[in-house]
């Protein structure tokens, strides 16, 4: 493994989304000695199969698997993550929203999430995140948005073949590791994402169920 | 496409809402497509009806799994009439946006507002949330049309397709001049080049994630100001 190297993987299916979304990650300031690599994953059969391709095509010892609709604004992102990795080697999963405690029923947005609000404060443009000073939620799971990695745990295509589910999946199988999820504990938005207020999720119960009979059964 | 002209469309639909079962009159006061969006309006709202259940606040934990399951299992039931009446809607709105015309414009409002009273789909699919939007513009901008004679600059797109990648681009490049990731002056040339309105800009400033609407407005007008187009 590289420990100098992150790799941003991105299941993509819209050209828009994806080029805007890469903007960002050009603009991100990238530490002195490290190495980013980006790689697009189209046409992926479900989101853990695309992920499992992308984690086994690269060396690199930090990865970053987000939504083509995600766009980092926290310019100090990798330093950001990777300083928090290298605080406690135990932490196996950085997201961007988490659960602390997960409903019984295994939907996510019915529980507390965090961040809950955002603090929005005066001179918000200076602001940079200072874990010392700030400090991290501890959550039993994650938003799919994006989910950074120090340790490659394989992805559970074999049950989760679509697009919902795969993120509380991976949470549930890093956490069985023994590794921890942490969610940085941030006063300004470190990503926007262009998700639109819509509840589809037309499959959601499918894998609800598959999520409660694999982790919330035993 | 053959399309009604026989009174407005309000007037119209208000009729057949009242006399559902007045299939000849329905069928010379609709185009086949309208038709088709009511009937399948109608098969909705029977489905919905005969889906109630008693909505009572769970309270044991049997009582949330139950309840969590039962709005699943209304949801999968809504599936198919969704998916029908989104390609329905999606379908008319592309006919009336290639004819163009305020007139247009104004029977697409109608239609999404029936729909979001009606709470059918347009909180299911991320179309109709953008296209609620691109309403209040075409709305903000036909009111300045009637005020001081402006072009109605939204009266130009022609697809529902065009209309979702015309916000996304506009989203894309205020959040660029927010959060200064190459802002130079791509947005100026982008509004020049699609003949878009610094109305339309305004709503969807308004709508959009975009945290700094205030420091956005300020550098846009900054560089009209300095002539910078």
């Amino acid at each position: 493994m590289n420990e100098h190297k992150i790799c941003f993987i991105i299941c993509a299916n819209n050209d828009l989304f994806f080029e805007e979304c890469v903007r960002y990650i050009h603009w991100l300031e990238v530490p002195e000695g490290m190495e980013v690599e980006l790689l697009e994953i189209r046409d992926a059969a479900s989101m853990a199969k695309g992920y499992n391709e992308g984690m086994c095509s690269s060396d690199a010892k930090y990865k970053v698997y987000m939504h083509q609709d995600a766009f980092l604004v926290n310019k100090y992102f990798i330093s950001d993550i990777i300083s928090i990795f290298k605080s406690d080697k135990s932490i196996g999963m950085i997201g961007l929203v988490g659960i602390q405690k997960l409903p019984e029923s295994g939907v996510m947005w019915s529980g507390k999430r965090v961040p809950e609000v955002y603090e929005l404060e005066e001179g918000w443009e200076n602001y940079r995140y200072d874990q010392e000073r700030d400090g991290l939620w501890e959550v039993e799971g994650i938003d799919g948005v994006l989910m950074a990695t120090q340790y490659d745990i394989p992805w559970r295509e074999d049950l989760f073949d679509g697009w919902d589910f795969y993120d509380l999946s991976q949470s549930f199988e890093m956490r069985k590791k023994g590794y921890r999820i942490v969610v940085p504990v941030h006063k300004r938005f470190w990503h926007q994402h262009d998700d639109k207020p819509v509840l589809s999720m037309w499959n959601y119960d499918k894998y609800r169920k598959r999520f409660l009979k694999e982790y919330m059964e035993k | 496409m053959e399309k009604k002209d026989n009174g407005k469309l309000l007037d119209r639909i208000e009729y057949y809402l009242e006399h559902p079962e007045d299939e000849r009159k329905a069928s010379m006061m609709f185009s086949a497509e309208e038709q088709n969006i009511l009937h399948t309006i109608r098969e909705f709202e029977k489905l919905r009806y005969e889906m109630k259940w008693e909505n009572k606040k769970p309270v044991s934990k049997e009582d949330n799994a139950r309840f969590i399951d039962e709005i699943f299992r209304k949801k999968e039931k809504e599936r198919d009439i969704s998916f029908r009446l989104k390609k329905g809607f999606t379908d008319w709105i592309d006919i009336l946006l290639k004819e163009g015309g305020i007139e247009a414009w104004i029977d697409i409002l109608i239609w999404y507002r029936l729909l979001k009273e009606k709470n059918l789909i347009v909180d299911k699919f991320w179309e109709f949330p953008i296209l609620g939007t691109m309403l209040k513009a075409f709305i903000e901008e036909l009111r300045r049309f009637d005020d001081c004679g402006s072009a109605i600059s939204i009266l130009a797109v022609h697809s529902l397709e065009e209309l979702t990648d015309i916000y996304f681009h506009l989203v894309f490049l205020l959040r660029r001049v927010e959060y200064q990731v190459e802002p130079k002056d791509e947005i100026l040339d982008y509004l020049v080049k699609k003949r878009i309105s610094l109305t339309i800009v305004d709503v969807v400033l308004e709508d959009a994630r975009i945290f700094d609407e205030e420091k956005v407005k300020r550098t846009i007008i900054g560089w009209v100001e300095d002539g910078d187009e």
